[in-house]
């Protein structure tokens, strides 16, 4: 029994990879393979196939669902019944799961939308994962003493700030990068100087309180409403996928980074960190050895939760049709067609299915891997508020 | 530690300012839209370079203070005065458009609350009496469907299977109801109408309290109190329920604002898949008309909302748990 368990979102897992990979093979209105007077030849979803299709076959292999996602049949609009077919040019496709309001085939959307969500949760997550661990793990490292600046260094750094923001805002990001790269040469220059010179007031050192300062900032970004403020960045943007994938990752990645700190401070604070610094081994071996390790099991357990979270909202998103534009098929956008066709059982269905069973099976595996990399802990659970 | 404890519970109010400089800025845009008081700089200062095209010039910036002719500052001005400004689908105060749907939001997230905190405190206490695995991790199993269930999709089924002709025609499809000549019927007649919505609504989110409320007890049970009482021979099922739940229920107040706002984003669907004349519907109505005075004001508000929840949310904990209030921790 147990093994079934875990196998099943193991399973769906693959699926849904193995769907968007192929969903090219699977769903499209070239044929696979044909026939002719000339042989057997290979014809795949890239090539031109119009064009030579005046030509007669003698038999011909068709995908398994044989149309594009985009495609528009005409001759079937307004959500026409499954076993609907259109013929051209002596083929015959069957739409197997009827078609929406313009004509598109609905199964093919959904073997679609697959790639689409893969690529959005891949792309967003690991956007979170890497600037989230790297702002979390320099959180707990430096804690409010570690980093220690000259009061010099700190006011070259704020005035390089200040002016880099401009640049980019005023002039674009060439300038900004060539104005920046003379800035910091000069003031690399300056502070060897000035270093020298004035080593009483300027000089002197003081320890920044990063942790302090980036709490802060975390928890402004907490008490925001999330669904609200990925609506307004939304509403503001144009939409396109890229820009999605950057709004949900300006607002995905509070929660991770609050537990990568915690994690990474409680390791720096044992008596573990203090005899690994009296030993005097070097930042980056702890890091390496002690810190990771150590926070490795809770960071993917938690991508494999948050990429349940990303498909809840993305898939919100496109629900409200906001967010994509509208030709991209996701399987939130053809959701919210079943609204307008009831009879259509399987439109309602389906997507919420595979949304639904996508993040059932990766809670799931986020509560294995925790539980094979942490065995002391059972029944661990990162749920999130939509 | 008080203070970096009321710090920490002061920061909310900062989404008020980060939410209104957006507005600030897209009040920029619209007002740019209809060609008025557009060329009014944004803030208080204005960065500009010092000469456009000059090759070594450019990279200076000439710093100008705008005193109080900004849109910042008079946008500023306007909100204290309690001017929203007009929206553009309605032509007329926001605040009049606002005020209905807020009502009925505000109404809807309570009773499901009340709702979803009963049924999550119940899954707990049964998760942490239970002794056989099979009941626990039944529990857990179910917590993770009800977690991964899109609260919208279960709204389209419910409404699919239980209010079209096609299938059973149980339930109104939508509307808020209640008018009718009696009080107590039009009562049974909007509890009839809100049934399948606040379903919708109060499911999803018991796994996140489920878990958390869960987590308490089991740290609330292993202090010595529980101990205390139990040497006094107090049944486990009475220390559970009379000592152990109330103190683990405390830290609650600490999620509730952050669940405000996300009963209020969940309604979102919810609203406009059941016809609800809700604030969330009347946020995507006004974003498919780009009603961008409305969009932000709904923001601000629930921005406002949020903080005041904080607000309040902290008040209680401290008279809940006096030892926070005293500084009891401190170190």
């Amino acid at each position: 029994m147990g093994r079934i368990k875990v196998q099943i979102p193991l399973v769906i897992l693959a699926l849904w990879v193995i769907l968007a990979l192929f969903a090219d093979f699977i769903a499209s209105s070239n044929p696979i393979l044909i026939r002719d007077e000339r042989g057997l030849s290979f014809v795949g979803p890239y090539s031109d196939f119009s064009k030579k299709s005046q030509q007669d076959y003698e038999t011909i292999l068709m995908p398994l669902v044989p149309f594009l996602p985009t495609e528009l049949d005409l001759s079937n609009k307004r959500f026409s019944s499954p076993g609907s077919t259109l013929t051209e040019k002596e083929i015959s496709r069957v739409h197997y799961l009827g078609t929406d309001r313009v004509g598109r085939d609905i199964l093919s959307g959904l073997i679609h939308g697959a790639r689409f969500s893969l690529f959005i949760v891949l792309a967003s997550v690991f956007i979170i994962g890497v600037f989230g661990t790297l702002i979390g793990v320099i959180m707990g490292l430096f804690g409010d003493k570690g980093l220690v600046l000259s009061r010099f260094s700190i006011i070259l750094i704020s005035i390089g700030l200040f002016l880099g923001l401009f640049w980019i805002q005023s002039l674009g990001l060439i300038k900004a990068g060539l104005g920046l790269g003379i800035m910091i040469l000069t003031f690399l220059i300056l502070s060897r100087l000035v270093s020298r010179s004035f080593p009483q007031k300027l000089g002197r050192n003081v320890s920044i309180p990063l942790d302090y300062i980036l709490s802060r900032l975390l928890e402004i970004f907490e008490t925001i409403p999330k669904l609200f403020l990925l609506l307004v960045l939304i509403s503001l943007w144009d939409p396109s996928t890229e820009r999605l994938i950057l709004a949900l990752a300006l607002t995905g990645w509070v929660t991770l980074t609050k537990m990568i700190r915690g994690k990474t401070l409680s390791i720096t604070n044992s008596q573990l960190f203090d005899s690994l610094k009296a030993l005097g081994s070097p930042w980056h071996w702890s890091l390496r050895h002690h810190v990771f390790p150590f926070i490795l099991p809770d960071l993917l357990a938690y991508l494999a939760y948050l990429a349940g979270n990303i498909i809840l909202i993305e898939s919100a998103l496109s629900f409200l049709g906001l967010g994509v534009s509208p030709d991209v098929v996701s399987w939130g956008s053809m959701l919210s067609l079943s609204i307008y066709k009831p009879d259509f059982w399987w439109l309602a269905v389906l997507p919420g299915l595979f949304i639904f069973a996508i993040v059932f099976s990766l809670v799931r595996v986020g509560d294995l891997l925790y539980s094979r990399l942490n065995p002391e802990q059972t029944n661990w659970r990162y749920y999130d508020l939509v | 530690m008080v203070f970096s404890f009321w710090l920490a519970r002061e920061a909310p109010g900062d989404p008020f300012l980060i939410q209104y400089q957006s507005q600030e800025k897209h009040f920029g845009l619209s007002a740019k839209a209809v060609e008025s008081s557009s060329k009014q700089p944004l803030f208080f200062f204005s960065f500009e370079p010092l000469d456009e095209g000059h090759l070594v010039f450019q990279f200076f910036p000439s710093i100008s203070f705008n005193g109080t002719h900004n849109q910042f500052f008079s946008w500023t001005k306007k909100l204290f005065t309690g001017d929203l400004g007009n929206s553009f689908r309605w032509k007329s105060s926001i605040w009049k458009v606002i005020f209905p749907p807020f009502l009925v939001s505000i109404m809807l997230g309570t009773i499901s609350t009340l709702i979803m905190v009963l049924l999550a405190i119940w899954l707990a206490l049964v998760l942490s009496e239970s002794k056989s695995s099979k009941t626990t991790n039944g529990i857990w199993l179910v917590l993770d469907f009800l977690y991964s269930i899109p609260p919208y999709w279960l709204a389209i089924l419910l409404l699919i299977f239980f209010t079209s002709s096609s299938f059973l025609q149980i339930f109104p499809s939508g509307g808020l109801g209640g008018e009718k000549s009696n009080v107590i019927l039009s009562f049974l007649d909007m509890a009839y109408h809100l049934f399948l919505p606040i379903i919708c609504l109060s499911l999803p989110p018991v796994a996140y309290f489920t878990k958390i409320i869960h987590q308490n007890i089991g740290l609330e049970s292993k202090k010595v109190y529980s101990l205390n009482s139990a040497s006094r021979g107090f049944s486990a099922r009475w220390i559970l329920r009379k000592e152990v739940l109330r103190n683990s229920l405390i830290p609650l107040f600490a999620h509730i604002p952050l669940f405000l706002s996300s009963i209020l984003g969940g309604a979102l669907m919810i609203e406009k898949i059941f016809n609800l004349p809700g604030m969330g519907k009347l946020m995507v109505d006004a974003f498919s008309y780009r009603d961008y005075p409305i969009i932000f004001s709904i923001a601000l508000l629930t921005g406002l909302l949020t903080l005041t929840a904080f607000l309040v949310t902290d008040l209680l904990y401290v008279r809940f748990s006096p030892q926070i209030g005293r500084g009891f921790n401190k170190s």
